[in-house]
C-alpha cells in the first residue's frame, strides 16, 4: 500500500482540517526547537509514584525529570480524572499512556513537546457503528525523533495493518474512531493507541529495556529474543567493559553456553581456542566463522589451526606466542556486542561457513544526543597465578644419588654432570627467574560520539600495553582508532553507514626454549661478564637452552577493517542495500639470532628471519529486503548475494652467516639468503534467501536457503546447497496461558533443523603442486618438490543441525530461563587425515566418511533479585554440556584411525594402560594385564591391554552476580569446567634422570623391597615399566576448575555533583582477571595442561578511572 | 498490485544474475609459487628440476639427514664403532631401542618421502609428451637409482618393508610389508635399467661427481649382488667400475679421499654436493658432527670405540690421516677425521672443498676381493685386498692365506677402510651373520648396563606408522 494512493481518497474538507492541524504542529515544533536548545541533562525515562493527583501534577513531574513540555488548554483537562501511577524507569510514552487511560483526552509527542488534545466527538462510538470510514495518517519516531522505518501498525480489531515507510509514516483507512492500533518495532516497546477522531498521529516509541525486546543482531539483520527462532547469544559491551582483557575472546569465557574458550598460553597476543558445541571434526579444531562489521575474518588454512587455533594468517614464523590471535588487533572497548549464532536456523544463511557456529562482532555506533566525550584509563599488574612445588637442592641430589644406586651405575662426568660438574651448593629458582616478573598492564581509551536524527558518529582511539610475567619478554602493544558514521537523507529513504577500525599491534617477545624443571642447580643464565653462560653448562653446553633468550622477536601488525552499507527504500516495504567490506592485515615479523647468543667456541654466525604477510579480503553483498503486513502477520523476505575474495601473499627471508651482529637487520648483509613465499587466493560466491513470517506475534516461521560456490574445490565440486527451517510458538500469548498462568510473563518454544557446510581447508588442495620454494637448489639448478597429495575429489562438508528450546520468563521477566537441546551431525568431513609416511606425506585433506555427533543441553538463567531504583542485584548462570561421539565410521579397522578412535565413543579419547600400582618387590610400575596373557601390550593390536580414557570437556559454563547500590557497583564472574587432563607429572622426564627436577609428590617412592609407594624407584633412564607408566592413566588428572574470571568494583559519582562540574559520568574502578582458581589439577593452570615451557596465563588487577563530558 | 510485480521482478532478476555469474566469480588464479604435475613434466628443464628436488631433499636443510650423515652415526652407534659423548639415555647406543623411539623418525619417513619423489618423477616422465626420448631415459634412470638407494638402506635397517611404487595414496596408504628378497629383485631390475640408460661420464655435472650416472648404478648393483651372495655378478659389476681407469683411481693422498675436486680425487663415484645453505655451511654432516669444537668446549660429540681403535694394524696410515684426537678434561678422545671441516671451521662465505662421499672406488675393490674369495679366486682376491692395504701403507698379504683367512681379512679391511662411513660396519655384521657373536660381546662393553638381544639387529618400525597403517606389522621383539 502506498501513501500517495491513499492521499487521493481523502476528501477536500478533511484536507483543510489537516492543513490547519499541520500548521498547528509546525507552530508547536518551532516552539519545541527553542525548548530543546535549553533542555539538557535530562533522563529519557521517568519514575513516578503518585496517588490520586491531577494530570497537571504528573505533567510537572515528567517535565522535571525529562525536560519534556506539555501543550494544553485548561478546557482540555476539564473533564479529566485524578490518577494513580507507580512506574520506575519507564519511557515517557509508556508513562503517558497510563495517565491517559480512560481519559477523554489523548496526546501526541512532537520533538520534546507533548500535545494534549480532547478526543473529539465521543458520541460517535456510542451511536452504533456504520461502516468504518475513518482514516488516519501517522508518524512513528523514537524518543530521539528518529523516524522508524518498517514499524508495523496493526489494527487490533482486524489483526491487519500496515507498516511505516522510511520517514516513519503510515496511513490506515477503514477505521472506527474507537479502533486501537498496535505499533511494534524491533528493539522498542510495543504500544497501543486509540485512534479517536485524529487524522494525524505522531507516536513516540521507547527503547525496550526488557531483555526480551532488546535488539539482537542476527545474520543479515536484527531481531529480538522474543521473536527469534534460532539460538543466538549476545554478550554486550557492558559485560565486556567490566573486564580488563586484551582480547575480546577472553571476555566471553563462560558467558555463552556451549562456547568453550581456552587460552593457549599467557601471552596477551596469543591464539585462543574457540569451540562451539563440541568438536565436530575428526582432526583439528573446529573454529567458528568470525564476522566483524560484516567482513569475515580470514583464518589461514587448517594446518596451523591444530596448533594454536585462530591464527593470524601468517607465513613462516609463528613466534614465541605460537601465533597471534586475529582478535588481538581489535580493541575490545570498540565492541558494542558479540553475537554468537549456534543452531542451523541462526547460521544456515551463512551457508558454507557456518558449520562450526558464527561469531558476529559489531562495533559501537554514535547515538542521537548531545556530543559526548568518554575517557577511560587504567593501570594494573600481572602476576604468576600459581607455582609448581618442586624439589629443593638437597631433595634433588638425594634423588639422583638414589637413582644411580638403584641402577647400579657409577656417576661420571658424562651421566652425572649435574652432580659432579655443576655447583651443587647453588640453588636457582627457575620459576622466579623466568616467570617472576610483575607484569604491567596499561590501557587508555577515549571516544567522541553524538549525532542527530539524520547523522550520527563515533570516533575513538585506544592504546593498550601488556608486559608479561615472562622476565625476558618485551611488551605487547596495540594502538587503535575506530570511526563510525551513519547518515540518512532528508527524506530518510537513503541511508549510508560506514565503519572503520584501524589498529597497529606490536609484540616484542622472546622464546623460552628452556624448562623450569631442569636441575635446581642449573647454572645461571648469564655468567659474571653478562654473557650467556655456555661455559657453566659444560660438559653439555650443546644442550644450553637459553640462547633464544637473546633472540628478539618482533611482530608488527597493521589491521584495517572497513564496512560500508548503502541502503535505499525503493517502495514502501521494499529496500535494496549493498554492503561493502574490506579488510587488510599486514604482518611483519622478524627474528634475530645474534652471534653473541651462541656458544663462542662453535665459531658461530648470526642469523635472521624476516616475514611479511599481506592479506586482503573484500566482500560485496547486495541485498533486497521486502517486508509487508499480510493477513494477520508480518512477512520479511530477504534475497541477497555474497561475493568474497581473499588474497594472501607472503614471503619469508632467512639470512645466515652474519659475521657482525650490527648488520642482522639487513638481509643483504647475510652470507646466505634463503627465501620462500606463499600465495593464496580464495573466492567465494553465494546467493541466499530468507523468509520470516510472524503470525500475530504468536507463531513465527523462518526459512532460509543458500547456494554457495567456493574456489577451494576443484571443477565439478564447487557448489553446495544449504538451508534451514526454524519456528517458534510464543505460547504465553495464548489466551489460556494468559488467563490461567499469570506468573508466566513469557513463554516460547522454538525449534530448528538445517544444513550448514564448511570449506574450511587450505586453498588449492585439489591441485597437484610442485614447487621450487621448499628446498634449496641443487647444483645451482632449481629443485622442484611435490608439496602435498592433491585431492581432486574434495567437496563441501555438510552438517545437520537440529535444536529444540524453551524460553521462559516469570514475574514480569524478572526471572528468565532458557533451555536448549541440540544435536549436530557432521559427516563427509573435510579433514586433514593422517597417512602413513610410506605414502610420501604424512597426511592428506579429504572428505572423510566418518560421522561425528555432538548433542547436548545448554541452559541460561538470570534473575533480577532486587530491582529498585537505587538498589539492584542480579544473578546469572549459564552452562553447556556437550556429549560427543563418533557415530559412524565405515571400515574403521582398515583405516588410519583404527588405533585412535572407536565408533560410539567420543573423539577426545586416548587409549592408555591401566596403572595397577608399584610392585613392592622390584619398585617398578605394574600395569593391569587386561587380557591376562602374561605380558603388557601397549599397542592397539589383538593383544592390547589398553583402556579407553575420555578427555572430553563434560560441561563448561559460568555464573556471576552484579550488585549495585546508588553509585556502587560490584560484580563477580566465575567460570567453571569439568574435564580430565594430561597431568603435569614427569613433564621433563622421569624421577632420577639427569637434569630433570620433579614435583615433591614423587618423594613417595619405592626405596627397598617391601615398600608400598605411589611412585616407582628412582632411575636414571626409562625402563619398560616407566614407559608403560607414562602411557598409562596415571598420567591423567582431574582438570576441573572454578575460576574467578572477573572481579569489578566501581563507584559512580552521583549525578548532582557531576552536573555542577560539567560531567555526565565519573567512575572509579578496581577490576581483575583470573584472580584465583580452585582446582585439583597438579600443573600450574589447567588451560595449559602438561606443558612446562609455556608461560601460564597470569592474574591481572587494574585500577581505573572513567569519565564522560 | 503494480508494486508487487516490480518487487517480484527485482527479486527474480537479482537471483538470476547471482546464479549466472557464480561460476565465473569463484575462478582463481593458480598459485604463483608452484606448478602442477603436468606443467612439471611438460619439458626437460622442469623435469630435471624435479630430479634436483630429490637430491636437494636428501641433503636436507639441517646438518643431518637420512642419506646425509644419519646412517653413519646411527649405525655406528648401534654397532661397535661410535660412542656418543653424552651416552645417558641413548637407546641406539645401548642397543635398547623401543618402538616409540624418536631416532627412527629420521630414517623411515624421509626414506619414503624420497621414494615418493622418485615415483613422482617416474610417473611424470613416462606420461610426458614434451620430453625427448633421450632425456626420458636419463630422468628415469636417475629416479630408479635414487629409489633403489633408499630401498637398499630401508631393507638393511628394517628387514621387510612396504614396497611403494606409485604416488597414489589410495593405493599405498594401507600397504603391508613386502619381502626383502622381492624388493632386492626390484632394486636389481631398476639398477640394470639405470645402468643402461644413464651416461658413462660426468659431463652433465661439469665433471663433478654429484649426480648418479652409469657408474653409480653399477657400483650399487655390485654391492647389492654382494649382499645377495651373487658373487659372480658382484665381481662382474665391480670389475666394470675398477676397469674404468680413465675415471677412477685410488687416491694415494689419504687426506684427499673425501675432497670434491675430481682432478685430485678420482676415487669418488658419487658425492652429494654440500649444501652451503644448511647450518653447517661448507662442512659435510659427518665433518660437522665428528670434529669437536675449539677449546674449552672441545669435547667430541662422538668418539671411536677402543675395539675399533685396537683393530687398526700398527703403521696403518688411515689411523694417522682419518683419525684425530682431542684432549678434553685431561682425557684423550679419538674421533673420525675423514672429513676435516667441522663446526669450528665452518665458514658461511667459503666454497665447499669436501662433499659427502656416497660411493667410492675402494669399496668396489673390497667388493670384488670378497666376491673373488667366495668364488675361490684367492689370488684375485688378494690382489684387490692388497691394493687397499698398499694405499694404507700396510704390507701386502702373501699367497699362503686360505679362503677363510682371506674372507676374514677382507672383512677386517672393510671395517677399517669404511669405518664411520654409511654404517658399513653395522650392515656387514648383519649380512655376514656375525652380528650376534660380535654384539653380544660389544654391547655389555658399552657400559650402559645392557645386553645384546638378537632382535635389536633390525630397527623397530616407527610406532606412529604402525598406528596409521593397520596392515603394517612390527619387527618381532618390539
Amino acid at each position: 500500500m502506498d501513501l500517495m494512493v491513499l492521499r487521493k481518497a481523502i476528501p477536500l474538507r478533511s484536507f483543510a482540517i489537516q492543513t490547519l492541524r499541520i500548521m498547528r504542529i509546525v507552530a508547536v515544533l518551532s516552539f519545541a526547537f527553542c525548548m530543546h536548545a535549553g533542555a539538557t541533562g535530562y533522563s529519557q525515562t521517568v519514575t513516578l509514584q503518585l496517588k490520586n493527583v491531577p494530570l497537571t501534577t504528573v505533567f510537572a513531574e515528567i517535565k522535571n525529570q525529562t525536560g519534556y513540555s506539555f501543550v494544553y488548554t485548561q478546557e482540555d483537562l476539564q473533564k479529566t480524572k485524578n490518577i494513580d501511577i507507580d512506574v520506575t524507569h519507564v519511557g515517557i510514552a509508556e508513562a503517558l499512556h497510563i495517565c491517559f487511560l480512560n481519559q477523554p483526552v489523548t496526546f501526541t509527542i512532537v520533538e520534546k513537546v507533548v500535545v494534549i488534545k480532547q478526543i473529539n466527538n465521543p458520541s460517535f462510538t456510542e451511536t452504533g457503528k456504520g461502516p468504518p470510514s475513518h482514516s488516519v495518517s501517522g508518524k512513528i519516531t523514537n524518543s530521539q525523533g528518529e523516524a522508524l522505518n518498517g514499524a508495523s501498525v496493526i489494527i487490533k480489531r482486524t489483526k491487519r495493518g500496515t507498516q511505516t515507510n522510511a520517514r516513519g509514516e503510515f496511513v490506515l483507512d477503514n477505521l472506527y474512531p474507537d479502533d486501537v492500533i498496535t505499533i511494534s518495532y524491533t528493539g522498542y516497546k510495543a504500544q497501543s493507541v486509540k485512534v479517536g477522531n485524529n487524522a494525524n498521529l505522531t507516536l513516540v516509541m521507547d527503547i525496550a529495556t526488557d531483555q526480551l525486546d532488546k535488539v539482537v543482531v542476527r545474520a543479515y539483520g536484527t531481531t529480538t529474543q522474543r521473536f527469534n527462532t534460532g539460538n543466538i547469544a549476545t554478550v554486550s559491551a557492558e559485560e565486556i567493559e567490566k573486564q580488563p582483557v586484551t582480547n575480546v575472546l577472553e571476555a566471553l569465557v563462560g558467558r555463552v553456553p556451549g562456547m568453550v574458550i581456552t587460552q593457549t598460553n599467557g601471552y596477551a597476543s596469543a591464539p585462543i581456542n574457540v569451540e562451539i558445541r563440541g568438536r565436530a571434526n575428526i582432526v583439528g579444531m573446529s573454529d567458528p566463522l568470525f564476522i566483524v562489521d560484516g567482513v569475515p575474518m580470514f583464518l589461514n588454512g587448517t594446518g596451523n589451526r591444530t596448533e594454536g587455533g585462530l591464527l593470524q594468517p601468517q607465513f613462516g614464523m609463528t613466534g614465541p606466542a605460537h601465533g597471534q590471535s586475529p582478535l588481538f588487533s581489535i580493541n575490545p572497548s570498540d565492541i558494542e556486542a558479540v553475537t554468537v549464532l549456534k543452531d542451523a536456523d541462526a547460521t544456515a544463511i551463512y551457508g558454507s561457513r557456518g558449520a562450526n557456529g558464527v561469531v558476529i562482532i559489531t562495533t559501537k555506533k554514535g547515538k542521537v544526543g548531545k556530543t559526548k566525550w568518554d575517557v577511560n584509563v587504567y593501570q594494573g599488574y600481572n602476576k604468576l597465578t600459581n607455582r609448581y612445588d618442586l624439589m629443593n637442592m638437597q631433595q634433588y641430589l638425594a634423588m639422583r644419588r638414589e637413582a644411580f644406586k638403584n641402577d647400579g651405575i657409577q656417576p661420571d662426568q658424562g651421566n652425572a654432570y649435574d652432580m659432579l660438574v655443576w655447583d651443587t651448593t647453588k640453588y636457582f629458582d627457575l620459576q622466579k627467574e623466568f616467570w617472576g616478573r610483575l607484569g604491567k598492564q596499561t590501557d587508555i581509551e577515549t571516544g567522541i560520539s553524538g549525532g542527530d536524527r539524520l547523522t550520527n558518529f563515533r570516533i575513538s582511539g585506544g592504546y593498550h600495553r601488556t608486559e608479561n610475567i615472562f622476565t625476558y619478554s618485551g611488551a605487547e602493544q596495540r594502538a587503535s582508532v575506530a570511526f563510525n558514521l551513519t547518515h540518512k537523507s532528508l527524506n530518510q529513504r537513503l541511508m549510508v553507514s560506514f565503519s572503520n577500525e584501524y589498529s597497529y599491534a606490536q609484540s616484542n617477545l622472546t622464546t623460552f626454549n628452556g624448562s623450569v624443571t631442569t636441575a635446581p642447580n642449573t647454572p645461571p643464565v648469564f655468567d659474571e661478564n653478562h654473557n650467556l653462560n655456555y661455559r657453566g653448562w659444560e660438559p653439555v653446553s650443546y644442550t644450553f637452552p637459553y640462547a633464544s633468550l637473546l633472540w628478539p622477536y618482533t611482530a608488527k601488525t597493521n589491521f584495517l577493517n572497513s564496512g560500508l552499507n548503502i541502503s535505499f527504500e525503493i517502495l514502501k516495504g521494499l529496500s535494496a542495500s549493498v554492503q561493502f567490506g574490506y579488510s587488510t592485515v599486514h604482518l611483519k615479523n622478524e627474528l634475530l639470532q645474534p652471534i653473541s647468543s651462541f656458544d663462542p667456541t662453535t665459531n658461530p654466525h648470526g642469523a635472521s628471519e624476516f616475514g611479511n604477510t599481506n592479506q586482503t579480503t573484500g566482500i560485496v553483498e547486495p541485498q533486497i529486503k521486502y517486508s509487508a503486513v499480510i493477513a494477520k502477520g508480518k512477512l520479511d523476505v530477504l534475497v541477497g548475494g555474497s561475493y568474497q575474495y581473499t588474497t594472501i601473499d607472503a614471503n619469508d627471508l632467512s639470512g645466515g652467516g652474519y659475521v657482525n651482529d650490527n648488520l642482522l637487520h639487513s638481509i643483504s648483509n647475510a652470507a646466505q639468503v634463503y627465501g620462500s613465499d606463499g600465495f593464496l587466493q580464495y573466492k567465494y560466491g553465494a546467493g541466499f534467501g530468507r523468509l520470516t513470517y510472524n503470525w500475530d506475534d504468536k507463531y513465527i516461521i523462518n526459512l532460509s536457503g543458500r547456494r554457495d560456490g567456493s574456489s577451494r574445490f576443484g571443477p565439478g565440486n564447487q557448489f553446495g546447497n544449504f538451508g534451514s527451517i526454524g519456528g517458534a510458538w510464543i505460547f504465553s500469548e495464548e489466551k489460556f496461558i494468559k488467563d490461567h498462568v499469570s506468573f508466566l510473563s513469557f513463554g516460547k518454544l522454538r525449534g530448528s533443523y538445517g544444513l550448514t557446510g564448511s570449506d574450511a581447508i587450505s586453498d588449492y588442495l585439489f591441485l597437484t603442486q610442485w614447487s621450487g620454494s621448499i628446498v634449496p637448489p641443487y647444483r645451482d639448478a632449481p629443485a622442484y618438490v611435490p608439496t602435498r597429495h592433491a585431492n581432486p575429489f574434495l567437496h563441501w562438508q555438510t552438517n545437520h543441525k537440529s535444536e529444540l528450546a524453551i524460553e521462559l520468563g516469570f514475574l514480569q521477566s524478572r526471572l528468565n530461563l532458557q533451555l536448549a537441546f541440540y544435536r549436530n551431525r557432521c559427516g563427509d568431513q573435510l579433514v586433514g587425515t593422517p597417512l602413513a609416511s610410506i605414502t610420501g606425506f604424512t597426511g592428506v585433506t579429504q572428505n572423510f566418511p566418518a560421522t561425528v555427533q555432538n548433542d547436548g543441553v545448554e541452559g541460561t538463567f538470570n534473575a533480577k533479585i532486587i530491582d529498585k531504583k537505587e538498589l539492584t542485584w542480579n544473578f546469572s548462570f549459564s552452562i553447556g554440556a556437550n556429549h560427543n561421539i563418533l557415530l559412524a565410521f565405515p571400515n574403521i579397522e582398515k583405516s588410519v584411525y583404527f588405533s585412535t578412535y572407536e565408533v560410539g565413543k567420543p573423539l577426545n579419547i586416548t587409549k592408555v594402560l591401566h596403572f595397577a600400582g608399584v610392585d613392592p618387590m622390584t619398585g617398578t610400575y605394574v600395569m593391569v594385564d587386561k587380557n591376562k596373557d602374561g605380558q603388557i601390550d601397549q599397542y592397539n593390536d589383538a593383544n592390547s591391554d589398553l583402556f579407553l580414557k575420555d578427555l572430553s570437556i563434560k560441561f563448561d559454563g559460568g555464573f556471576g552476580t552484579d550488585f549495585q547500590y546508588k553509585g556502587f557497583q560490584v560484580s563477580l564472574f566465575f567460570n567453571f569446567r569439568k574435564q580430565e587432563l594430561k597431568s603435569a607429572l614427569f613433564a621433563g622426564g622421569i624421577p632420577g634422570m639427569v637434569n630433570v627436577n620433579q614435583g615433591v609428590q614423587v618423594l613417595d617412592r619405592w626405596q627397598k623391597p617391601g615398600d608400598h609407594s605411589k611412585y616407582a624407584r628412582f632411575t636414571t633412564n626409562y625402563g619398560q615399566s616407566d614407559l608403560f607408566f607414562t602411557n598409562s592413566d596415571a598420567m591423567y588428572s582431574d582438570g576441573s576448575y572454578i575460576r574467578l574470571r572477573n572481579l569489578s568494583v566501581s563507584y559512580d559519582f552521583p549525578s548532582k555533583w557531576l552536573t555542577k562540574a560539567g560531567f555526565q559520568k565519573i567512575r572509579f574502578y578496581l577490576r581483575g582477571e583470573n584472580i584465583f582458581i580452585l582446582t585439583k589439577y597438579n600443573g600450574i593452570d589447567p588451560d595449559i595442561p602438561g606443558d612446562i615451557g609455556v608461560i601460564p596465563p597470569p592474574k591481572t588487577l587494574v585500577l581505573g578511572l572513567e569519565f564522560t563530558l | 498490485m503494480i508494486e508487487m510485480k516490480i518487487i517480484l521482478k527485482t527479486l527474480l532478476s537479482v537471483l538470476l544474475i547471482l546464479f549466472a555469474s557464480c561460476k565465473k566469480l569463484i575462478e582463481i588464479l593458480p598459485p604463483a609459487n608452484s606448478i602442477t604435475t603436468e606443467q612439471t613434466f611438460a619439458d626437460s628443464s622442469d623435469a630435471s628440476s624435479a630430479i634436483s628436488g630429490i637430491y636437494s631433499s636428501m641433503l636436507g636443510s639441517v646438518s643431518l639427514n637420512f642419506l646425509n650423515g644419519v646412517l653413519t652415526i646411527y649405525c655406528g652407534e648401534s654397532a661397535d664403532e661410535l660412542i656418543p659423548f653424552y651416552s645417558g639415555g641413548d637407546d641406539l647406543y645401548a642397543n635398547t631401542l623401543l618402538a616409540d623411539n624418536a631416532f627412527m623418525l629420521n630414517l623411515w619417513p624421509p626414506a619414503y618421502q624420497y621414494i615418493y619423489q622418485a615415483n613422482g618423477v617416474l610417473e611424470g616422465v613416462q606420461a610426458s609428451k614434451g620430453i625427448s626420448e633421450n632425456n626420458k631415459k636419463l630422468f628415469l634412470g636417475e629416479a630408479k637409482f635414487l629409489r633403489s638407494l633408499n630401498y637398499f638402506y630401508l631393507i638393511n635397517l628394517f628387514g621387510d618393508v612396504p614396497f611403494v611404487n606409485t604416488t597414489d595414496y589410495h593405493v599405498t596408504s594401507l600397504s603391508a610389508r613386502t619381502s626383502k628378497d622381492q624388493i632386492y629383485q626390484q632394486i636389481i631390475s631398476d639398477l640394470k635399467g639405470a645402468q643402461s640408460d644413464l651416461p658413462d661420464n660426468y659431463e652433465l655435472t661439469a665433471n663433478e661427481r654429484t649426480r648418479a650416472n652409469r657408474w653409480a648404478a653399477t657400483s650399487l648393483l655390485a654391492r647389492v649382488y654382494l649382499y645377495n651372495h651373487k658373487w659372480d655378478s658382484a665381481e662382474l659389476e665391480s670389475s666394470l667400475v675398477i676397469n674404468a681407469t680413465n675415471l677412477f683411481n685410488l687416491n694415494y693422498d689419504l687426506n684427499g679421499v673425501f675432497l670434491n675436486n675430481a682432478s685430485l680425487n678420482n676415487e669418488a663415484i658419487l658425492q652429494w654436493q654440500t649444501n652451503v645453505r644448511s647450518g653447517g655451511f661448507n662442512a659435510t654432516p659427518e665433518g660437522f658432527n665428528f670434529n669437536p669444537n675449539l677449546p674449552p668446549n672441545n669435547n667430541p660429540n662422538y668418539y671411536l670405540s677402543n675395539q675399533l681403535l685396537n683393530a687398526f694394524e700398527p703403521g696403518d696410515q688411515r689411523k694417522v690421516y682419518w683419525v684425530d684426537s682431542t684432549d678434553y678434561n685431561s682425557t684423550i678422545y679419538y674421533y673420525p677425521h675423514k672429513y676435516k671441516i667441522g663446526a669450528a671451521q665452518a665458514d658461511p662465505t667459503a666454497t665447499p672443498t669436501e662433499y659427502v662421499m656416497v660411493m667410492r672406488l675402494a669399496e668396489q675393490y673390497l667388493i670384488r676381493a670378497e666376491a673373488r674369495a667366495r668364488q675361490s679366486n684367492l689370488s684375485g682376491a688378494l690382489e684387490d685386498l692388497n691394493a687397499i692395504r698398499t694405499r694404507a701403507g700396510l704390507p701386502s698379504f702373501d699367497n699362503n692365506l686360505d679362503q677363510t683367512q682371506i674372507i676374514a681379512a677382507v672383512m677386517q679391511e672393510r671395517r677399517i677402510e669404511l669405518f664411520a662411513e654409511w654404517g658399513n660396519r653395522w650392515l656387514d655384521l648383519k649380512r655376514t651373520g656375525n652380528v650376534d657373536s660380535v654384539m653380544s660381546v660389544a654391547t655389555p662393553l658399552k657400559g650402559q648396563g645392557t645386553t645384546w638381544h638378537s632382535y635389536q639387529q633390525l630397527y623397530p618400525i616407527p610406532i606412529t606408522e604402525i598406528h596409521v597403517d593397520p596392515n603394517l606389522t612390527q619387527n618381532s621383539g618390539y
